[in-house]
């Protein structure tokens, strides 16, 4: 069995006054190291929660999430720093996924900054990595506003590679795009992440992109995760295995 | 940019020139003869029809309107704004002596609304549903609440009369202007104040502030170099439309506080039918408006690159 890299355990979230409404119901779920995994689940079923607490973005009232099998200290910055660059997202709108006020180039090597990736090294790999996913290096000293969508997801990335990391959380990410764009984004996601071994946790709603997109399907419904059976003979959709 | 500057600034030229047709018709339909109120004004007791036929043909008041338009508009640039019909004074001369106050009450008051109504803002965003939040939130209801001349009095009573701290009235030094500049600012720091925090939490739910988050930055590093530039445009603007708003309705306050600003010189003109005054008042506090307007739009060009840039595709 594959190992584990990021997972959450018996994790309860709930919002509203009292915390009346439970989105997460000591749900347990692990993403296999180097594999994708889909996430799916009706809307308001809490999909982008569990990814805002898998990138520790907020917290569990219950449980713990562990990254190599052991829980994250986010009060001590070298370990949330060193988290944050191994655990990347790229969201489902592109058009205000980066700040509007900077220019590319200085939203994507922020991270570099931030993680203090030595400036030579990163811009070389920023070179490669924009070969990679076909964009002239001119776009980056564009606005975000002054780019398609596709080139959004594109740059996008980019910014999440640069730091290295070994997790890629994708909220929807192709889910706002046209479907020939989408088609060229998933090819080069799923080339990347050959290329890189990386993990994805792909959040999706088409049921035939994750078919053929993902190893690996789980379903979150009123609170828990089941894992999905994708390649039930009679193609039923929520199929549990 | 430097294109920019020239568009917006040759924008505000037919403003401006809207502006002096106005304040130009005050004085030409208004009731009265100028001829006569000049004449009165040089003391003659006996005003004959042909005093008046001269007197109209030096002033130039037999002229088509637009020629008496052209001249008066020229007088104007020159800093002629005519002559007071109450007490024969240089109106721009008056205005020129009277101008610093007004603009040294508004700075303060500015300065006021920046400092607490942003800061407020940024920290009840930041504190959102906390117990601060609710604290500034209170505060800013009572003072939004409260009219500034009401709030004016409240603070003589408690500063200058109770606890002697502040002077109740003139001008002459800092002391003078922060209780009027505070009743003047109070309702603006509110308004400020609930903008900023309701365009700080706008900001916050986008995106790029959880990107950035997740990328491993601090938090008051997501809050002041990504939300707070976002957040700040509306506020700017609005800050802009408040320093007209002082410029035209600080005479309560002036009257108030028996400043010698030019609303308070405004309101007197408004009781004594002053019209070359009203004319001058429109013109000074009009003409700055417009100026201030210039200004925060090329602040919020040097913050906002898409206002910059037009939106256009480089």
């Amino acid at each position: 069995m594959p190992e584990a890299i990021l997972e959450m355990k018996n994790v309860t979230k709930s919002f509203g006054k009292r915390r009346s409404v439970r989105v997460l119901d000591h749900a347990d779920f692990a993403l296999e190291q180097n594999r994708i995994t889909a996430l799916m689940g009706v809307s308001g079923s809490g999909k982008s929660t569990l990814a805002r607490l898998l990138l520790m973005l907020d917290t569990c009232d219950e449980g713990e999430i562990l990254y190599r099998g052991r829980p994250v200290n986010m009060a001590k910055r070298r370990e949330s720093l060193a988290f944050h660059r191994r655990v990347q997202y790229i969201s489902q709108r592109p058009e205000s996924f980066f700040d509007p006020m900077y220019r590319l180039r200085s939203s994507v090597m922020e991270a570099a900054r931030i993680h203090r990736l030595e400036p030579a090294k990163a811009s070389d790999r920023l070179s490669q990595l924009l070969e990679q996913v076909k964009i002239n290096e001119a776009v980056l000293d564009r606005y975000p506003y002054q780019v398609s969508g596709g080139e959004i997801q594109r740059v996008a990335l980019c910014r999440a590679l640069l730091p290295e990391p070994d997790v890629l959380i994708l909220d929807e990410c192709t889910s706002m795009l046209d479907v020939s764009v989408q088609a060229q984004i998933l090819n080069l996601l799923r080339d990347l992440q050959k290329e890189w071994n990386l993990t994805y946790l792909f959040i999706a709603h088409d049921i035939e992109v994750v078919r053929w997109f993902t190893d690996r399907a789980v379903l979150l419904s009123e609170g828990k995760i089941r894992e999905m059976n994708l390649h039930n003979a009679d193609g039923s959709l929520f199929g549990c295995g | 940019m430097i294109r920019y500057i020239i568009k917006r600034a040759a924008s505000a030229v037919p403003v401006l020139l809207g502006i002096s047709v106005i304040a130009f018709a005050l004085g030409l339909l208004t009731p009265g003869d100028p001829a006569r109120m000049a004449l009165d004004r040089d003391g003659m007791s006996e005003i004959t029809q042909e005093m008046l036929d001269a007197k109209r043909e030096e002033l130039g008041l037999n002229d088509p309107a637009p020629v008496q338009y052209g001249r008066w508009l020229w007088r104007v640039m020159h800093g002629d704004f005519g002559t007071s019909y109450s007490d024969h004074v240089s109106v721009g001369g008056e205005l020129l002596r009277r101008l610093p106050v007004t603009l040294q009450l508004t700075f303060c008051s500015v300065l006021l609304v920046i400092v607490f109504g942003i800061s407020g803002g940024i920290l009840a965003a930041a504190h959102a549903g906390k117990t601060l939040d609710n604290i500034l939130k209170v505060l800013t209801n009572l003072m939004l609440s409260f009219p500034s001349f009401w709030m004016a009095i409240l603070l003589v009573i408690v500063f200058a009369e109770n606890l002697k701290i502040l002077p109740t009235s003139g001008a002459g030094s800092v002391r003078h202007l922060i209780l009027p500049s505070a009743a003047l600012a109070s309702v603006n720091i509110a308004m400020t104040q609930r903008l900023m925090r309701s365009s700080m939490l706008t900001e916050f739910g986008k995106q790029y502030v959880l990107v950035a988050n997740a990328k491993g930055i601090r938090r008051w590093q997501v809050l002041f170099a990504h939300a707070f530039p976002n957040a700040v445009i509306p506020v700017v603007t609005m800050i802009g439309n408040y320093i007209g708003g002082i410029l035209g309705g600080s005479f309560i306050i002036e009257n108030v506080f028996s400043l010698p600003g030019i609303g308070s010189y405004a309101l007197a003109a408004i009781h004594a039918r002053d019209y070359p005054v009203i004319q001058g008042y429109v013109l000074v506090t009009g003409t700055t408006f417009v100026a201030v307007s210039l200004l925060v739009d090329l602040v919020c060009a040097g913050i906002n690159p898409r206002m910059r840039l037009g939106g256009k595709m480089l």
